[in-house]
C-alpha cells in the first residue's frame, strides 16, 4: 500500500495517455484554442473523452452539454470506490477519477495513498503530454500527418466504444440510427445529446423484442 | 472567453460529479443510474463517431483509408487493449495511406 505504489500502477495508465494527450494539446491549438486554453482544458477536465467533444463542438451549448453528459458516467465510479476504499479527503482523492484511474482502483485493494498516487501519475502524463502537443505540435504539423491526427478523434471515439459493445449493443445501434439521420437532415451536433436523452429508453424496450419470433 | 466558459463549466460540472457521490455515500440509489448511464454514454459515443467519421470523410476518395486506419486501430486494442499504442498505430497506417499510397495513385 502507499503513494509509491500507486505511481507504479500508473505506469500502464501513463504509456496510454502520453499520446492522446499530446494529440490532444495539437489539435487544441489547431482547433483555435489558445495555449492557456488548452492546458486548462487537460488541468481542469482531466477526462479525455469529453475534452475531444469540447474542443470540436460548434457552438457553446455543444461544448459544455456534451462533455457534460459524456462525463456522468463519473458519478457511477465514485459512489462505487465511495463504497470500496475509506476516502477521508474526496475534495483531492475524487479530482483524478478517470475512466483508467477508476478501472485499476477498482479491481484491485487499494487504499486513499495508493489511489491518489494513481491519479498523480495518470494526471501528471495527461498534462505533461498536452503542453508538450501545445509547444512541440508545430513539428509534428506537415499536412498529412495533421489530417491523420485530426481522423484520431474518430479513432479514439471507436475504441472508447469497443468495451460497451457487448453488453450495450442495442443502444450503439441505436444512437449511431439517430445520429446518421440527424446528421444528413443537418442537425449534426444536436442528435448527439438526443441521442443520448432518447437512447436508452428506445435501446431497453428494443431489448424486450425477441427478434427471431 | 466563451472558450474559457465552456472549459470551467464542463470542469466544475465534471469535479462536481466526481465529488458529490462521497458525500452520499450508500445512500444514491445507483441502480437506476447504472441502467441508464451505461447507454445514454454507448450512445453518445456512437454519434460522436458517426459524426467526427463522416466530417473527415469529406469524399470518397478518403472512405478507403479512413475505414482501413479504423479497422488497424480495432485490431491492434483487441490485441493489447492499449489505447494509446491503438491509437498511435490508427494515426501511423493514415499517414502511411494519405502520403505513400493514395498520393501515389492520385
Amino acid at each position: 500500500m502507499g503513494y509509491k505504489r500507486g505511481l507504479v500502477l500508473s505506469i500502464p495508465v501513463v504509456l496510454g495517455y502520453l499520446p492522446v494527450s499530446i494529440t490532444f494539446g495539437i489539435l487544441a491549438v489547431s482547433y483555435g484554442f489558445s495555449k492557456l486554453e488548452a492546458f486548462l482544458c487537460s488541468a481542469l477536465i482531466f477526462a479525455g473523452a469529453s475534452q475531444f467533444a469540447l474542443i470540436s463542438s460548434k457552438s457553446f451549448l455543444e461544448g459544455v452539454l456534451i462533455p457534460l453528459f459524456l462525463n456522468l458516467r463519473h458519478i457511477i465510479y465514485s459512489t462505487i470506490l465511495s463504497m470500496k476504499i475509506k476516502i477521508s479527503k474526496p475534495y483531492i482523492s475524487s479530482f483524478g477519477l478517470t475512466d483508467e484511474v477508476f478501472a485499476i482502483s477498482s479491481s484491485l485493494k487499494i487504499d486513499e495513498k495508493t489511489l491518489r498516487g494513481l491519479e498523480f501519475g495518470a494526471y501528471f502524463s495527461w498534462v505533461a503530454g498536452t503542453l508538450f502537443g501545445i509547444y512541440f505540435g508545430d513539428m509534428l504539423t506537415s499536412t498529412t500527418l495533421y489530417n491523420s491526427l485530426i481522423f484520431s478523434i474518430s479513432i479514439l471515439f471507436l475504441l472508447l466504444l469497443i468495451p460497451s459493445l457487448k453488453s450495450e449493443y442495442m443502444s450503439a445501434i441505436v444512437g449511431s440510427a439517430i445520429a446518421i439521420i440527424l446528421y444528413f437532415s443537418g442537425y449534426a451536433f444536436i442528435g448527439v445529446i438526443i441521442s443520448g436523452i432518447i437512447t436508452p429508453f428506445l435501446a431497453e424496450k428494443l431489448e424486450g423484442v425477441k427478434w427471431w419470433h | 472567453m466563451v472558450a474559457l466558459m465552456e472549459i470551467l463549466l464542463v470542469a466544475i460540472g465534471t469535479y462536481f460529479f466526481r465529488l458529490i457521490p462521497f458525500y452520499f455515500e450508500g445512500k444514491l440509489n445507483i441502480f437506476r443510474l447504472e441502467r441508464f448511464l451505461p447507454k445514454s454514454t454507448t450512445a453518445i459515443l456512437s454519434a460522436l463517431f458517426i459524426y467526427s467519421f463522416f466530417n473527415n470523410t469529406s469524399d470518397l476518395s478518403l472512405a478507403l483509408p479512413n475505414t482501413m486506419a479504423l479497422m488497424i486501430s480495432v485490431y491492434s486494442y483487441l490485441r493489447t487493449r492499449n489505447f494509446g499504442v491503438s491509437i498511435l498505430a490508427g494515426i501511423f497506417i493514415h499517414y502511411f495511406l494519405h502520403s505513400q499510397i493514395f498520393q501515389m495513385l492520385g
